[in-house]
């Protein structure tokens, strides 16, 4: 409609209103100005903290279900076993983890060494009670036909001199195997003697393997002599033998963990450029660029509505691919570097499509401001990450992995669109963007198969550029923002 | 007037400089807003919602353009929002479609003063109101106020017509008429 006259003037008067506001307004507008900018920080500093609570959770919860071998130590008992099981009359207990503490052995007097073949089995239960007999014609306990199936005697070098009660031990060179503790007790009955005399013997060291033969040294212990021994009712000699030995492991390879590993990771999520964080608008989205293409500068009075507005940019996916290389500084901490290309988009709502340059023949393409059709605007980037990951979970099966860092990126193309709000022409001119962008990074990281910790990592990615993207324009005052879901996989180096 | 330092101490969130702005444009804007609504503390409510949103948003103005236009938009869009989020304006702002009102020639020269000429666009249904201050005031073409409002350009000519013939009655009436107290303060 052709302006008219009528239209001028009122433009003019208008123009020439003008209405003080009231003292209070001003107080209102500073009062939440402030609370806004605190309510910003409130959030980016709650977002932390809760981040933290979060991993410290996720840390405690994982150290409580640690996983430990339990070691067997029954505390070895002596137990009088004879023939005359009737007259035992006391039940000694030792606790022999006090005696082999202090080394000790307890008061030895005349009495009988011997040895004692006893087969090492695995998976045997730790607790077992061996007993043998002295031969009713001897004085002396021998090891041979008396003991029992499972003993496997051994000749012993026994000094047969009569007069002696000793009978030197021989002691036989372990194999190799588990590591074993054996303890041997042996010990009589007390009606047999005034004393109790025990005998321990702690061995430990390198025990045989299966089924091979362990050879113990049986201190002397001290058999009375009298004839009532001579009729069956020797003492006997319990021979306790408590074995704690770590649990049978199926032989696996010793697999010497490299501290290097390499790999490849790929994150998909939305993307956005905004003026705000997490490219959400945290507070009220500004309408008004999203209402107003006003047109501009021709209606005669000054002041009037000049210049075009931009439509609003609007979030749209966003993925990034690369490889990796970590290599472990701690048990738990590990660094990692790599290289990723990168392709973040965004929409906006354009007019017409310009093809006749004319003028405006120093851009490439470009469109009239308008609503007409969505126009995506693309960003091409190559990126180096440095980032720290942390294992914050204990659990072997279920590994948790917390990872932050820093990420410089290089924009190498793209088609994002420019706004002249002069002219109302969006435009593409990449040279009004900064082309190096540092994004900070975040990233949880759960295992995706259980059995194989080390396949599959996935977990949520948040990534925040703290670089603006341009310093004049249209993109002045925004920042890139990523948040998705991200998948690495890792080779780890090994090394037998 | 160049204002680029005042913006720059406002993005520096500079208290002192935020004041000065808000002084040199709140008159002005505070006769924006009092076009849109019905009363001045709704005006007064507009432009507190609109400065709240400029100095929140103040980095996204391009130094290309005017600041008083780019503050000006933001206000009128803030009106807007606020006619159709307020239920006294919400209604009135339903646009039935209606024959095509013919465009009175007339151009009468306009000898009230601003506020009083602002009095009278007041006193048009908000709908009339709305689309007056968009079209003969701000510049927007009928295509984009259909844009805006949600309506056909049609719709917005008409509507636009309508308001133009009551406006030119009224101006004739109030000039001739001696006593000025019969416009007053409605």
């Amino acid at each position: 409609m052709q302006e008219s006259n009528f239209e001028k003037q009122a433009q003019q008067k208008m123009e020439e209103l003008g209405i003080n506001p009231s003292a209070g307004v001003w107080e209102k507008i500073a009062v939440a100005i402030q609370r806004k900018k605190r309510g910003r920080r409130a959030l980016i500093w709650g977002s932390f903290v809760i981040i933290l609570i979060v991993t410290a959770f996720i840390s405690w919860f994982s150290n409580t279900g640690k996983e430990t071998f339990l070691k067997t130590d029954a505390p070895a008992q002596e137990n009088y076993t004879g023939k005359n099981n009737n007259n035992i009359k006391d039940k000694k207990n030792i606790d022999y983890k006090q005696g082999l503490s202090n080394n000790k052995k307890a008061v030895l007097k005349e009495g009988i060494t011997t040895t004692a073949a006893i087969p090492v089995q695995s998976n045997k239960a730790l607790h077992q009670q061996k007993t043998f007999k002295p031969n009713q014609y001897t004085k002396y306990p021998r090891i041979g036909a008396d003991l029992t199936d499972d003993f496997h005697g051994e000749k012993n070098n026994t000094s047969k001199d009569k007069d002696s009660r000793k009978v030197k031990s021989k002691n036989i060179a372990y194999t190799n195997g588990p590591k074993t503790t054996v303890k041997i007790t042996a010990s009589q009955p007390a009606e047999f003697n005034d004393k109790n005399v025990i005998a321990e013997e702690d061995m430990e060291g390198e025990a045989p393997g299966n089924d091979s033969l362990l050879t113990l040294l049986i201190a002397p212990v001290e058999i009375a002599d009298t004839t009532a021994e001579r009729n069956n009712d020797l003492p006997v000699v319990a021979v306790d033998v408590v074995k704690s030995a770590p649990p049978d492991k199926p032989e696996t390879k010793k697999v010497h963990r490299s501290k290097w590993e390499f790999g490849a990771n790929f994150s998909l999520g939305m993307s956005a450029t905004r003026n705000s964080y997490l490219g959400i608008d945290l507070f009220e989205e500004n309408k008004a660029y999203d209402q107003l293409t006003s047109v501009g500068g021709n209606n005669g009075g000054s002041g009037s509505s000049t210049g075009y507005s931009p439509s609003a940019i609007r979030s749209r996916p966003g993925l990034m691919a690369g490889v990796f290389v970590q290599r472990a500084i701690s048990p738990k901490m590990s660094i990692l570097t790599g290289l990723s290309y990168k392709l973040y988009s965004t929409k906006m709502a354009v007019g017409n499509r310009i093809d006749s340059l004319g003028s405006l023949n120093s851009f490439r393409s470009y469109y009239r401001a308008g609503s007409k059709s969505n126009y995506i605007n693309r960003f091409h980037f190559i990126a180096v990450p440095v980032s720290l990951e942390w294992s914050i979970s204990n659990l072997q099966k279920r590994p948790i992995y917390l990872s932050a860092g820093l990420t410089l990126s290089k924009l190498i193309n793209s088609s994002a669109l420019q706004f002249n709000p002069s002219t109302g022409v969006y435009f593409q001119d990449n040279s009004l963007f900064n082309t190096t962008q540092v994004d900070l990074s975040i990233r949880f990281l759960f295992a995706l198969n259980k059995r194989q910790p080390q396949s599959f990592l996935i977990g949520p990615d948040l990534s925040y550029s703290i670089s603006r993207m341009a310093t004049t324009a249209l993109y002045s005052g925004r920042n890139y923002s990523y948040l998705g879901l991200h998948l690495k996989k890792s080779i780890v180096m090994s090394k037998h | 007037m160049d204002y680029t330092s005042l913006v720059k101490d406002c993005l520096k969130k500079k208290p002192r400089a935020q004041k000065e702005m808000y002084e040199q444009f709140a008159p002005a804007m505070l006769g924006v807003c009092y076009r849109y609504t019905k009363s001045i503390t709704d005006a007064e409510d507009v432009l507190q919602e609109g400065f709240i949103k400029i100095f929140l948003h103040l980095s996204e103005y391009r130094s290309t353009g005017e600041l008083g236009a780019w503050i000006r938009r933001i206000m009128v869009t803030t009106a807007l929002n606020y006619l159709k989020k307020n239920k006294r304006y919400r209604s009135e702002l339903v646009f039935a479609e209606m024959p095509l009102h013919p465009v009175s020639d007339e151009n009468p020269v306009i000898k009230l003063e601003a506020k009083q000429l602002s009095e009278l666009i007041r006193q048009l249904p908000t709908g009339f109101q709305t689309i007056f201050n968009l079209h003969a005031i701000e510049g927007y073409t009928h295509a984009e106020i259909g844009e805006i409002l949600g309506i056909t350009d049609g719709t917005s000519k008409s509507q636009y017509a309508r308001a133009r013939y009551l406006l030119i009655e009224w101006i004739e009436k109030y000039s001739s008429c001696s006593n000025q107290e019969q416009y007053a303060g409605k």
